[in-house]
C-alpha cells in the first residue's frame, strides 16, 4: 500500500471510462506495480461477484398497482377538469371582484386626499416649502398643532362626538343629522384625513401621533353654540397650511384671494362665517361636484333636487358662471342652495352613482379641497395616488368593516383610512354625541336643519382615478 | 386511458413497443392510452431488480417500484425529457427505497426465502454443486451489499449490476461525473474488504 498511483484510475480503467492518455499511464502503471495490479484484480473480482447476482422478474402486482392507479387517476382526471374550470370561474369571479371594489376605493379615496399632499404647500409663492417629505402625517399633525384656536375648538369637538358615537348607542335619526350637521362644521371636511388631536403638552402628541382612538374623551363641551373668539379666520379659511403661525394667515389670504377665481366669494363668506360663528349659526357649506361628465350629472342633480322638494335658484346652468379665463378646461358654475344633511347625503348618493362624478366638501382649508386645486379641480399626480390614494385605497377596503380597528394605521397609511372610516361611521351609524351638543343650537329636532350651500360644479377632464392633468392652478 | 395489460397482448400496446422511451413519454404527456403500461413493462424488471438489491427485501421491492412508477406517473407533465426515462425512473426508485428504508427500519427478508421463481437469469446454472455454490455467493455478496453505505450500494449496482455508464449513474444520483469514479472505486474497496475472506476462497 505504499504506492501513491490515484488508485481510483484502477476502477477507470476497469470500467472502461478512462480516456486514451489516462488508459495508457494505468497500463505502464500496473506493468511494473505489482501492488496496483493486485489491487485491480481485487476490484474486478469483487465487480464480477455484483454483476453475477441474478436478475430479477418484477412481480406482476406492480404492474397491476400502477395500472390501477392510471384507471382512478383517469377518473380523478376527468373529476378534476370539472372542479378546475369550475374553481377557475369562481377565481375569476373572484378576481373581478376584487378589482372593481379597489378601483372604487381608489376612486373613493383620491378626491380625498393623501395627507402629504394636503400637508405640502402647493402653489401659493408665500408658502414656506416643505419642510420634509417623508413623514406626511407628522407635518399634518404639527399643522394641527398649530391650529388656530378657533379650529382646533371645533377639532375637538368633532373628536369627542366620535368618540361618544362609538362609546354610546346610536340616537334617534335627528340627533343623528344634527351631530353630522356640526361635523360638517366642525371639519371642513366630513371625513378629515386626521381626527384632529386635542390639545395636549406637545412632548405628549409626539409621543402618540395621529392616536386619536387614545385620546381620553374631553369634558362634554358646550358644543352647538360656537365660541365667541377673536376670530382668525383668514388663518382658517384661507387654511392653505395650517401648520403656518396665524399671524401669517392675513398675507396668505391675501394670495390666496388672488389665486382662486371665486377669491371674492370667499371672501364673502369668510365674513359670512365670522358672522356666523360669532352668532352661533351655521356658515355656508361649500360642495364641489366633480364631474367628467356634468353634462349627464347635472339632469341628475336636477332631478334630485327637485324629487327632494328643493329649489333650484334658478334654471339649471344659469348660475353665475365663472370663466376660467385662458384655460380652456374647465368651466365652473356655483349654485347655492338651502340643503339638509340628509338631503346633502342623498344628492351625493345619486350623483357618484354614476362613478363619473364626486361630491365633496369644499370649504376653504379643507385638505379636500386643496386636493382638488384651488379652482376646485382635482390636481394629485399619479406619484400622490400610488402613495396615498391607491394604497390607503386598498387597505381601507380590507379595514373598512371595523372603523374603529382602522385608527391606529392612520400612522402608517396616512389619515385617509380615519377619514374613511369615519365618514362610514357618519353616514350609518351617527351616534348620539350630538345629545350633549344639541342644547343650544339644534332646538328643532323634528325639522332638520338646512344648511346655505355653495355648490361649485366642475367639469374636469378626469377623476382622480384617471390620467392626472396639469396642475390648473399653477401659473 | 384503458386498463393496463401488464401481458403486452396484441393491439395498440403492440405498436406501442416499438417506440423509443421518448416518444412514450410523449404520448403519455398527451394522456395517450397504454403508453405508460409499456413504459413500466419495459423497465420494470431492471428497477425492481436493483431496488430488491438495494433493500434486501423482495416484498418491500415490490412496494417501492410500484410507487415509483406511480410517482412518475403523477408527474410525467414534469418530465422534460432532459434525461432519459430509465434514468428518471431509477432516481426515483432509489430516492423512495431510500426514504422506505428510513421510515421502516425492520430486519431484512432475505431475497433468498421465496423469490426464487423471480429469478430471470441465474448467475450459475450448470450443475447442482455449482448452483448451491452461486446461491452462496450472491448470499454473501448481497449481505455486503447491505452493510454498505446506502450511496455506496446504490453506486456499485449502478455499475456493476446495471452496467450503467458513469454519465448515466451521475444523472441518476445526481453526483458530478469525477465523484462517480472516486466513489464507485472507494465502495468497491469497501465491498472488497467486507468479502474479503470470500474472495480469498475462491481464489
Amino acid at each position: 500500500m505504499n504506492c501513491a498511483f490515484d488508485k481510483e484510475k484502477l476502477s477507470g480503467y476497469y470500467d472502461g471510462e478512462l480516456d486514451a492518455a489516462e488508459k495508457a499511464e494505468v497500463e505502464r502503471h500496473i506493468a511494473s506495480c505489482s501492488e496496483c495490479l493486485r489491487e485491480l484484480g481485487e476490484l474486478k473480482s469483487s465487480a464480477l461477484l455484483v454483476k453475477e447476482l441474478p436478475r430479477l422478474r418484477a412481480p406482476r402486482s406492480i404492474a397491476e398497482g400502477v395500472a390501477r392507479e392510471i384507471q382512478t387517476a383517469g377518473k380523478v382526471h376527468q373529476f378534476a377538469k370539472v372542479r378546475r374550470s369550475v374553481l377557475w370561474a369562481a377565481a375569476a369571479a373572484a378576481g373581478i371582484f376584487v378589482v372593481l371594489n379597489v378601483a372604487y376605493f381608489i376612486r373613493a379615496e383620491r378626491p380625498s386626499g393623501d395627507p402629504a399632499v394636503v400637508a405640502k404647500p402647493t402653489s401659493i409663492a408665500s408658502v414656506p416649502p416643505p419642510a420634509a417629505e417623508p413623514a406626511p402625517v407628522a407635518k399634518q399633525e404639527e399643522s394641527l398643532r398649530r391650529a388656530t384656536p378657533l379650529e382646533e375648538r371645533e377639532r375637538k369637538l368633532a373628536v369627542e362626538d366620535r368618540k361618544k358615537e362609538r362609546a354610546e348607542s346610536p340616537l334617534e335619526e335627528a340627533k343623528k343629522l344634527d351631530e353630522k350637521t356640526r361635523q360638517f362644521q366642525a371639519e371642513p371636511s366630513r371625513p378629515l384625513p386626521v381626527p384632529a388631536p386635542e390639545p395636549k403638552p406637545a412632548a405628549a402628541r409626539g409621543a402618540e401621533p395621529n392616536k386619536p382612538a387614545d385620546l381620553p374623551a374631553p369634558p362634554p363641551a358646550p358644543p352647538a353654540v360656537k365660541p365667541v373668539v377673536p376670530a382668525p379666520a383668514p388663518g382658517v379659511l384661507a387654511g392653505k397650511d395650517d401648520a403656518r403661525p396665524a399671524a401669517e394667515a392675513p398675507a396668505e389670504k391675501a394670495a390666496v384671494a388672488k389665486a382662486e377665481p371665486m377669491a371674492k366669494d370667499k371672501d364673502a363668506d369668510v365674513k359670512a362665517k365670522r358672522t356666523a360663528d360669532l352668532q352661533g349659526e351655521a356658515p355656508p357649506t361649500h360642495l364641489t361636484l366633480a364631474s367628467t361628465q356634468l353634462a349627464k350629472a347635472r339632469p341628475v342633480m336636477d332631478e334630485t333636487l327637485k324629487r327632494m322638494g328643493v329649489k333650484l335658484p334658478a334654471a339649471a346652468p344659469t348660475a353665475p358662471v365663472k370663466s376660467m379665463a385662458g384655460k380652456s378646461g374647465p368651466v365652473e358654475t356655483t349654485l347655492t342652495l338651502e340643503l339638509t344633511d340628509s338631503q346633502i347625503a342623498r344628492l351625493r348618493q345619486e350623483l357618484e352613482k354614476s362613478g363619473h362624478s364626486r361630491l365633496v366638501v369644499a370649504s376653504p382649508g379643507d385638505p379636500v379641497l386643496q386636493q382638488f386645486g384651488d379652482s376646485g379641480l382635482y390636481r394629485a399626480t399619479r406619484k400622490d395616488v400610488a402613495s396615498g390614494g391607491a394604497g390607503g385605497g386598498v387597505k381601507k377596503a380590507a379595514e373598512a368593516p371595523k372603523a374603529d380597528a382602522a385608527k391606529p394605521e392612520v400612522a402608517k397609511t396616512g389619515a385617509a383610512e380615519t377619514k374613511e372610516a369615519d365618514r362610514e361611521k357618519d353616514g350609518k351609524e351617527a351616534g348620539d354625541s350630538a345629545k350633549s351638543n344639541l342644547e343650544g343650537a339644534a332646538a328643532d329636532k323634528s325639522q332638520e336643519p338646512k344648511r346655505r350651500i355653495i355648490l361649485h360644479l366642475l367639469d374636469v377632464p378626469f377623476m382622480p382615478d384617471q390620467q392626472p392633468a396639469p396642475d390648473p392652478v399653477k401659473k | 386511458m384503458s386498463a393496463f395489460d401488464p401481458t403486452g397482448a396484441a393491439g395498440p400496446a403492440a405498436s406501442l413497443r416499438e417506440l423509443p422511451d421518448r416518444e412514450l413519454v410523449a404520448r403519455c404527456q398527451r394522456s395517450e392510452a397504454g403508453a405508460f403500461d409499456e413504459l413500466v413493462a419495459r423497465h420494470q424488471d431492471r428497477v425492481y431488480t436493483a431496488v430488491t438489491r438495494f433493500c434486501g427485501n423482495a416484498e418491500d421491492a415490490a412496494d417501492i417500484v410500484q410507487r415509483a412508477f406511480i410517482n412518475a406517473f403523477r408527474k410525467i407533465q414534469e418530465f422534460k425529457g432532459d434525461s432519459a426515462f430509465s434514468t428518471w425512473i431509477y432516481r426515483i426508485a432509489f430516492n423512495q427505497a431510500i426514504s422506505f428504508r428510513r421510515e421502516n427500519r425492520r430486519p431484512a427478508v432475505s431475497i433468498y426465502t421465496k423469490d426464487e421463481e423471480k429469478v430471470v437469469e441465474p448467475a450459475v446454472d450448470s450443475n447442482p454443486t455449482e448452483k448451491m455454490e452461486g446461491e452462496e455467493t450472491q448470499k454473501k455478496v448481497q449481505q455486503a451489499l447491505e452493510q454498505l453505505e446506502e450511496g455506496d450500494r446504490q453506486i456499485i449496482l449502478l455499475k456493476d449490476l446495471q452496467g450503467h455508464s458513469y454519465d448515466e449513474i451521475a444523472a441518476i444520483m445526481q453526483i458530478p461525473k469525477g465523484t462517480v469514479r472516486s466513489r464507485l472505486h472507494r465502495a468497491r474497496l469497501e465491498l472488497k474488504s467486507k468479502l474479503k475472506s470470500y474472495i480469498g476462497t475462491l481464489k
